[in-house]
Formats: structure tokens, C-alpha cells, sequence
């Protein structure tokens, strides 16, 4: 981080004044834009969660109230849901590492035959529009009996975190230089010590990012685990869908912000990390 | 010859090596072998890096072909489970049918469908991509907290779930929301609401996408060199110069990578129209859910599937043309 | 007696060790041996094999064919951390997630050593090499200079028998450079394990090396003391790749070279006589100038300062000659001035020496290096034990 930003400062040179005021203006407008546009909504949210009612054009609740908080907190359905979601993405995420991080291994230090499929089927099914591929899955679980299933909605979710835990955690192991690994084997480290030891823990920050975007995508799936776990198996965000529709919008709000509270709790925690780790982790040459 | 005594005489230096010592001239079967084994396949690792191949199979791979076979009116097979709760189908013999896909494309309000689909993924696209880059390269050649806070902010999107954030900009840009009620106060009634349009799909699209174009945009434009862009300014180049001339160039393949990739997920997305798209024209991902759950069409739903796939590989064209000609260019 | 154990070094004997890249043999077989606590360096340009070949003697590469004995036993199919070898890399191989102390003691852990003999032996070793109190640095918090002191202490952590050291001081500035490598001679010949040293810089090849190997195009061009490489090369290629060395064609006389343009060159120690026109080698500090009054065969084209001498390119018809002389320039630009040699070396078209005498008769032709120098090297061997 600090390297980035003390060489970027060498290509920044001072500008002339009127220069100066143009970019500061500029700056300052695009910041209002991103505060409104990002930021606000959000602060609106929670708003909504705490307010009793709004009289029509005014933005200032009636008054505040907890109601929607107890109503929210007293559905055992809603409950459900949140136990579903706390317990079924960890499995996924967990799935996701047994299967995709020994694939990660051999793509990002050999050659292999096969290697070349095998990047272009991981890719090639990530450029697929996810909902036409739930669509064309249904019949395939339908027929493995997985429908409504607990498994059904874990595989389905399962799939949209290959490309991440692939694809990253690959770059990842093909950064570790040659010469780190060759060290090693000097050393007396046979294949697998130069995994445990050398390899694993440097690339362990690609497999931190993987691991959070695998998490996330996960945890926000709705659309295949609508699919395929309704009615039975209505996660937090599949349960969203139909609150919208059907529940006063503050109540909705509510359940908003508690299904938050994970991935936000998320980002508050990597947050130092977040560009530092994405930046290697991306790098595409 | 030189070479050789030089050789003869250091062999024989060691004593016990004369020069009667055979040495194969086509290496034996060990070296053969070991010849073979060399390169780095990684043995048991290579074979666990299928593992992922095997799902793909089971789950995509496998479940297209049978949704092609489906729209094309074979019921038979996996499919039956599927077909026997289908309705209003239209059964293929020998290769199949098209039926299903006339019957679709003959539809006005399908057309509609696929127009509003694709305006709605065009714009997003190209939208997401000024926004990524401009946020990046301002950040690279004039930092300051103000930018650095701002790249933050773009990415904060990525840890709100995205049902939420469709429920949270539908409130927040629909009746009597936060910008309806703004506006009102203004005294200008019903000028900004956005929910249930195509306009509100598309600020919500962009709102989700940006936080993973922002990510991928950075990793490049970190990867820059310092000298390039000196050089530039040194010849007299402005920031904006710099920015659009030297910088972008080098940044092609990320730029087509952020538009196809924003491109696809919006084509793909189905919680973001369903929640705050207008209920005609629907986008395609609406449409093929309904399709399939509400009207229980499931071979019409995947002539939808296939249209949403035809669209893709249009994108994947977009994505090819444009990494092959930067070949050229080297 | 110095703080590290010494080690008993390994004799290295290579036969017709041969390594195709694609269609291209990267060492064409080479044979060689190295004695016993022996440092040996692998002097060539880049693409020349002394890499391959070192990895190859590491373990890190199969060869095609031929066989590398360590101590009479053949290696090739020994896997890497079987090897009583250890490396030293160019660069970027600390490991930057594990502290000094854990680096070097990495190899110890493996080998399951007791706890308190690696606390001890990580002392003596950084200790050794000047970084005693870096033990719980990282990697990134250590200059060049200083990773490269902690890289060597890990590969002597090892007690290797054969350490191969792969242009270990290339990524290092002018200064450390040096320091650094006299520390490692210093080092290597109170522990006393063989040493094979790869590098393209013949000040280093020169300064460290019992003996150099100069390859080309993976072929062995010459082996010798560096003294013997240095006065009697056997091929242009190797003469002007250590130190360098003018070309000139003329004819031999009773007194010495006859330029083509018929401008003769006293040369003062005497040569063989060789018929026809062979190739003229002579290196710029053999080539003596003296300033003659403003008259002389040969101008002055280019002068370049070196700091404590200078060297000056000279012409005569289409010949060019450089020489060192020392700050005093006998002359300036386009001056005239005479020019001696003091001694040639003379080639073949194709650029093989030709019968070189010096007028030491023990050097045979063809023959390789003479008895002399044969019974000198076991003599700097034996005074090095």
C-alpha cells in the first residue's frame, strides 16, 4: 500500500492555481454524487427501520419506533431463515475450498494436459448468465431428486464461487516466485512440506479474498436458491423477495439491516486489507 | 580439438574415470523415462484440478445440453420430471422442433422483452466502466483522501446483499420515496421516481456492479508503471491526456473484461429487474423465472435460457474482437 | 578456529552431462571434475549453460544424458532435498513470510533437529555472517546486501558438501558486491566445503576461483587456474572474454608483427614463428606507448578515463590496438606516438591459439596445460588445507 502511494505521488505534479480550484471542484462534486448515490440510500434504509410513518412529502418520520424490530425478531420464520443462511453458506464455503483450491494448485504451478479445459470450462460457465443456467439446471436436479433439497441449494450456490476460488487463489500460486520453492527443496522439503510451508502461507492472502468473495456471493444467492430450496429452504435473501411484496416496507427495512449485519460486519473487519489483497489477487498479466 | 583434450584431461584427472568408460550415445531407458516425467505436471494435484470440472459437468455443462434437447421437444430421458408438470408444450421428433421458438420470437411483447434486455445490459455496461475508470486513474495520477475515500465507497455495494440493496434503491427512488418525496418538497411532484422503470434497472444495476469493476479496474491500473506516465507528462501531456492517451491503452484488455463482465451479469440477473423493473417491458431474467414457476412452461422458459446464452456469446464476441486486435497492435 | 563446523567437502565429477532445451543442447557434454574443497567457478555469457548446468548439479534439472557423481555415487536420480548440495540464488529467496531466525533454521526443522542445536546453530551462523540480532526480522525489513548474508547463512545451515552459488552477488551494488564476495571466499575456505560458483563477471571469476571453467554455447571452451585462463587463453573467444584483447592481422618477423600496411611492431618476449597471416591478439596492457616527438606509426583516436589509468584506442592503416597506460597520456587526440608490445597471442582463422611459447617450454600444444601448471594447482590446494 504505502509503495503504491508514495511512487503515484511522483506522477502528480503541482498544478497551476486555477488548475488546482478545477480539480478540488471537480473532486468535491464527484464525492457528493458517489455519497448521494451510494451512501444516502443506505442511510435511508436504516431510517426506514426505525420509523413509525412518514406524512407524504416529508422526509421526517412521524416518530421512531422499535415496533417493526419486535415483530421482525418474534417470526420464527424469519428466524429460520437467518439460522439457514448462518449455517448453509459456511458448508458452501467450505465446499468450495475442498474442491477448488487443490484445482487452484496445479493451474497456478504446472502444466498439465487438460489445463487449458479445464480454466476455459470454469470461465466459460461464468459467462453464462446465471439465471438462464439455474433455469437449464432445474431439470438435472430434478432428476437427481434435489430439488427442495438442502443439497440442491448448496450445489447451487456451490457454483457461483468456482470462478473465485479458482481463478484467484491460481494467480495467487503462480506468483510465488521459482527461486522460493527451489529454496525450499534445497532445504530438504519434500512436495508436500514446500505446500505446507512455503506455498500455503503465501498464498494465503489470495485465499482470504477468494474466500470473502465466496462468502459473498453466497450468502446473497437468491435467485437459484429461490429456485431450488423453495418453499422449503427460504434463506435470508430469498425470504427478502417476498417481504417486499407482501409486508409493510418498514418491516422489510428491519429484515434488511439484519441480513446485512454479516457482510457488512465483513467489510468493517478486511476493510484495511480489502484493495492490498484484491489488487494481487487480480492482476491479470 | 581443443575442446576435446580439455575434456579427456579433466576426466582422467579424477583417476578412476578413464576414457574406456561407455557413455551411451541415445540416452537409455531411465533417462528416457525421466525425460518423460520432467516438465512440471504435478502428478495428483493436476488430476484434483478436474474435481472442479466434474461439477461444472454435472450442474452446467450437462443441464444445457438437456435444456437445448427440452427446447427443442425431447421430454424423454432426465427431462420427464420436468415435462410431465410442463404445460402448453410443443413435442420435436428427429432433431426437434422450433416450434417453441417461433412461437416465442412471434410475440410482441417477447421482442419487447429482448430489446429492453439488451438496451438495459448496453447501457449498464459502458456506464459502469466510464464510472470504474475514471475513479481509478484519478486516484492513480492526482491522489487524495477524497478519491481514496470515494474508490471505498464504490466498493461498499459488494457487502450489501444485493436483494437488499434492490429493496433499499426501489424505496429509495420509488413513490413517495426518498427522491420522490425530496422533489415534492421542491415542489416538483413526481420527477424523480425511478422504480418500475427501465431507468430505475438500470441506476440499481450499476449500483450493484460498479464494486467488482472498481476492484478489477484498480488491480491494473496499480500495475502502471511510473515511468510511462512521466515520461508522458514530461513530453507536455495534461492529466487528461495522460489519462485517455497512455493510460487507457495499456488498460484495454481490463476495460473489455469490466464491460463483458457487468455486460453478462446484468443479461443474467433476475433480483434486481424482479424487484424494481417495470412489469412490461420484464427483463429476460424475470421473464424466464415467471416462464418457468408462474406459468410452468419450462420448454418456453428455455427458449428464453437460449436467447439470454445467444446474447452472452454476443458479448463473448465483444471480448474476443477486442483482445485479438491488441495482438495486432504488439 | 572459526564458529562454523567445517565441512567436509565433496569431490564432483561430471560425465558428458548433455541438456536439450527443445532442439537446442543448453550443455553439450560437458565433462569435468572438481576436487575436494575445491572453488570452481562456471564463467560464460548469458546462454552459455552455466545455469542449467548448476541446476542440473542441484538437482533442480534432469539432464539428458551423461552421469554427475557426487563422491563416486551417481545423483541424477536423487530428488533435490536428498542432495547434499545447497544453493544460493540469485536473488528473491528468503522467504518473505518466516523471520531470519526461521529461514535459516528451515532446513534444520526439517530434519527434525533438536530445538536447543537450532537455537545454537542459528546464533553461530548469523553470528558468522555479521546479523547477529536480526534474528526476528523479516525479510523485507533487510537491505540487498543483508538478505544475501541470511540466504548464505541458510545454505550453510545445511553443512552442504557442494554449495552452488548462482550469481549470488549480481543483484547487489559495486560495493557490497565486492565485500560480500571477499567475505564468502573468506568464509568458504574455513569451512571448506566445494564451491561452484556461476557468474558472467570475470573480475569475480578471477578474484574467487581455484579454478574456472569458460563455456560457450554449452560446450567447456577452457579449464584453468585463472592466472593460466587469463596469460595463455586457448581460443580468441575465451581471450576476450576474460580481460580483453586487440585483433590484428599481419605477418610474423624476426622482431616482431608486420602490419598490413607494412608498418612493423616490435614485440619484446620472444614467439612462435608461424607461417601465412595468422589472428594477432594482443591485450591493452601489453601494448606499451611512448610519445616520439609528435612522429610515430600510430594515432591516438579515443582516450576514456578509468579513474586510476586510462585507456586509449589507437589506429595504424585499418588496424586498431587499445592499451592502458597509466594518468599520464603520452599524447592527446589524433597525437602520433610509437607503440611496442610486450607480448602476443596468435589464432587461427577459426580462432584457436596456435602454438603458444612464451618462451616457457613446458607448455605443450594441444596437448592441454603442461606438468607445471598441473603440479601448481595441487600446490594451491595443498596450501589451502
Amino acid at each position: 500500500m504505502s509503495i503504491t502511494s508514495w511512487t503515484s505521488r511522483s506522477v502528480a505534479r503541482p498544478a497551476s492555481g486555477v488548475t488546482k480550484v478545477a480539480v478540488r471542484v471537480l473532486e468535491a462534486i464527484l464525492f457528493l454524487a458517489a455519497v448521494f448515490f451510494i451512501v444516502v440510500p443506505l442511510a435511508w434504509l436504516v431510517l426506514l427501520a426505525f420509523a413509525k410513518g412518514f406524512t407524504f412529502p416529508s422526509l421526517k418520520p412521524t416518530s421512531f419506533t422499535l415496533q417493526w424490530w419486535h415483530t421482525v425478531l418474534n417470526s420464527p420464520g424469519l428466524l429460520h431463515s437467518v439460522f439457514l443462511s448462518v449455517t448453509i453458506t459456511p458448508v458452501v464455503v467450505a465446499l468450495s475450498c475442498l474442491v477448488c483450491l487443490p484445482a487452484a494448485y496445479a493451474i497456478g504451478r504446472f502444466e498439465f494436459p487438460g489445463k487449458r479445459l479445464v480454466l476455459l470450462s470454469i470461465f466459460s460457465i461464468n459467462a453464462f448468465p446465471r439465471i438462464s443456467l439455474y433455469i437449464a439446471m432445474i431439470p438435472m436436479l430434478f432428476a437427481l431428486n434435489l430439488m427442495g433439497t438442502v443439497i440442491g441449494v448448496v450445489v447451487v450456490q456451490f457454483i457461483g464461487t468456482i470462478l473465485f476460488m479458482t481463478w484467484i487463489p491460481a494467480t495467487g500460486f503462480a506468483s510465488v516466485p521459482e527461486s522460493l520453492v527451489d529454496a525450499a527443496r534445497d532445504a530438504g522439503a519434500n512436495k508436500f512440506q514446500v505446500f505446507w510451508r512455503v506455498l500455503l502461507p503465501l498464498t494465503r492472502p489470495s485465499i482470504a479474498v477468494a474466500a470473502v468473495l465466496s462468502f459473498l456471493a453466497a450468502f446473497d444467492e437468491a435467485q437459484g436458491t429461490f429456485l431450488v430450496g423453495a418453499p422449503n429452504y427460504l434463506t435470508m435473501p430469498v425470504r427478502m423477495y417476498s417481504l417486499v411484496l407482501d409486508y409493510p416496507v418498514q418491516f422489510a427495512a428491519v429484515f434488511a439491516v439484519v441480513l446485512s449485519i454479516p457482510s457488512v460486519t465483513l467489510l468493517i473487519l478486511i476493510r484495511k486489507h480489502l484493495f492490498a489483497g484484491t489488487n494481487a489477487a487480480m492482476h491479470l498479466r | 580439438m581443443s575442446k576435446q583434450s580439455d575434456d579427456g584431461r579433466a576426466v582422467t584427472e579424477g583417476g578412476s574415470l578413464a576414457s574406456d568408460q561407455p557413455v551411451a550415445k541415445r540416452p537409455s531407458r531411465r533417462v528416457r523415462r525421466r525425460m518423460r516425467t520432467e516438465g512440471k505436471r504435478g502428478g495428483l494435484a493436476s488430476t484434483l484440478a478436474f474435481l472442479p470440472l466434474i461439477f461444472l459437468a454435472v450442474f452446467g455443462g450437462i443441464p444445457i445440453v438437456l435444456s437445448l434437447l427440452l427446447m427443442l421437444g425431447h421430454f424423454g430421458g432426465p427431462n420427464s420430471a420436468v415435462a410431465q408438470l410442463g404445460q402448453g408444450e410443443i413435442p420435436g421428433r428427429g432433431i426437434g422442433t422450433l416450434g417453441a421458438i417461433t412461437q416465442m420470437f412471434e410475440s410482441h411483447s417477447y421482442q419487447q422483452n429482448v430489446i429492453a434486455t439488451v438496451i438495459v445490459f448496453v447501457i449498464t455496461g459502458i456506464a459502469v466502466l466510464i464510472i470504474a475508470a475514471t475513479l481509478t486513474l484519478w486516484q492513480r495520477l492526482r491522489p487524495s483522501r477524497a478519491m481514496a475515500t470515494l474508490q471505498f465507497l464504490a466498493v461498499v455495494p459488494l457487502f450489501i446483499p444485493v436483494v437488499i440493496a434492490s429493496f433499499t434503491l426501489w424505496t429509495f427512488w420509488g413513490d413517495r420515496g426518498f427522491t420522490d418525496s425530496s422533489a415534492a418538497l421542491l415542489g416538483w411532484s413526481h420527477a424523480l421516481i425511478f422504480s418500475g422503470k427501465l431507468q430505475g434497472v438500470i441506476l440499481a444495476e450499476v449500483w450493484v456492479s460498479l464494486p467488482f469493476a472498481v476492484l478489477l479496474m484498480r488491480a491494473g491500473v496499480s500495475t502502471l508503471g511510473d515511468s510511462s506516465l512521466d515520461a508522458a507528462r514530461d513530453a507536455g501531456a495534461g492529466l487528461f491526456t495522460v489519462a485517455l492517451r497512455i493510460a487507457l491503452p495499456q488498460l484495454r484488455k481490463e476495460c473489455l473484461i469490466v464491460f463483458c463482465f457487468t455486460a453478462v451479469g446484468v443479461l443474467g440477473s433476475f433480483t434486481v429487474p424482479y424487484i424494481i423493473g417495470p412489469s412490461n417491458p420484464l427483463m429476460l431474467g424475470v421473464d424466464a423465472v415467471d416462464t418457468f414457476s408462474n406459468y410452468n412452461q419450462p420448454q418456453q422458459a428455455a427458449v428464453i435460457g437460449f436467447t439470454i446464452f445467444a446474447l452472452a456469446g454476443l458479448i463473448g464476441a465483444i471480448y474476443a474482437i477486442g483482445s485479438r486486435s491488441r495482438h495486432v497492435n504488439h | 578456529m572459526s564458529t562454523v563446523n567445517e565441512i567436509r567437502g565433496s569431490e564432483l565429477v561430471l560425465e558428458e552431462v548433455t541438456k536439450i532445451f527443445g532442439t537446442v543442447a543448453a550443455v553439450d557434454q560437458v565433462s569435468l571434475r572438481v576436487a575436494p574443497s575445491e572453488f570452481l567457478t562456471l564463467l560464460g555469457p548469458s546462454g552459455s549453460g552455466k545455469t542449467t548446468l548448476l541446476r542440473m548439479i542441484g538437482g533442480f534439472l534432469s539432464p539428458n544424458s551423461g552421469r554427475i557423481l557426487i563422491d563416486g555415487d551417481d545423483v541424477v536420480d536423487m530428488p533435490v532435498e536428498r542432495r547434499p548440495t545447497a544453493m544460493l540464488f540469485q536473488q528473491l529467496s528468503l522467504w518473505p513470510h518466516l523471520t531470519v531466525a526461521r529461514n535459516v533454521s528451515f532446513g534444520l526443522e526439517l530434519r527434525r533437529r533438536p530445538k536447543e542445536e537450532i537455537a545454537q546453530k542459528v546464533r553461530d551462523l548469523l553470528g558468522v555472517v555479521g546479523l547477529s540480532g536480526f534474528e526476528d526480522r523479516l525479510p523485507s525489513q533487510l537491505s540487498g546486501g543483508q538478505q544475501q548474508r541470511v540466504a548464505l547463512a541458510r545454505a550453510l545451515a545445511l553443512e552442504p558438501r557442494i554449495l552452488l552459488l548462482d550469481e549470488p552477488f549480481s543483484a547487489l551494488d559495486t560495493k557490497l558486491r565486492i565485500e560480500l564476495r571477499t567475505f564468502v571466499r573468506k568464509l568458504q575456505r574455513e569451512v571448506g566445503t566445494t564451491t561452484i560458483l556461476v557468474t558472467h563477471d570475470q573480475e569475480e571469476a578471477l578474484e574467487l576461483s581455484d579454478r574456472i571453467v569458460v563455456l560457450r554455447d554449452g560446450r567447456v571452451e577452457q579449464i584453468g587456474e585463472p592466472t593460466e585462463i587469463y596469460d595463455l587463453p586457448k581460443t580468441g573467444f575465451v581471450a576476450e572474454f576474460l580481460g580483453s584483447m586487440s585483433f590484428l592481422t599481419g605477418s610474423l618477423t624476426a622482431r616482431g608483427v608486420r602490419l598490413e600496411n607494412g608498418v612493423e611492431v616490435e614485440v619484446q618476449e620472444p614467439f612462435d614463428h608461424v607461417a601465412g597471416t595468422p589472428q594477432i591478439g594482443v591485450r591493452p596492457e601489453d601494448v606499451l606507448v611512448s610519445a616520439n616527438e609528435g612522429s610515430g606509426a600510430f594515432v591516438i583516436d579515443r582516450i576514456t578515463r578509468k579513474g586510476y589509468f586510462n585507456e586509449i584506442w589507437l589506429s595504424c592503416g585499418g588496424a586498431t590496438v587499445g592499451a592502458y597506460v597509466g594518468r599520464e597520456v603520452p599524447g592527446s587526440i589524433h597525437s602520433r606516438v610509437d607503440v611496442r608490445m610486450r607480448k602476443i597471442h596468435l589464432f587461427t582463422e577459426s580462432g584457436d591459439a596456435i602454438d603458444l611459447d612464451n618462451g616457457n617450454a613446458s607448455v605443450a600444444v594441444g596437448g592441454g596445460p603442461g606438468e607445471q601448471s598441473e603440479s601448481e594447482r595441487a600446490e594451491v590446494q595443498e596450501t589451502r588445507r
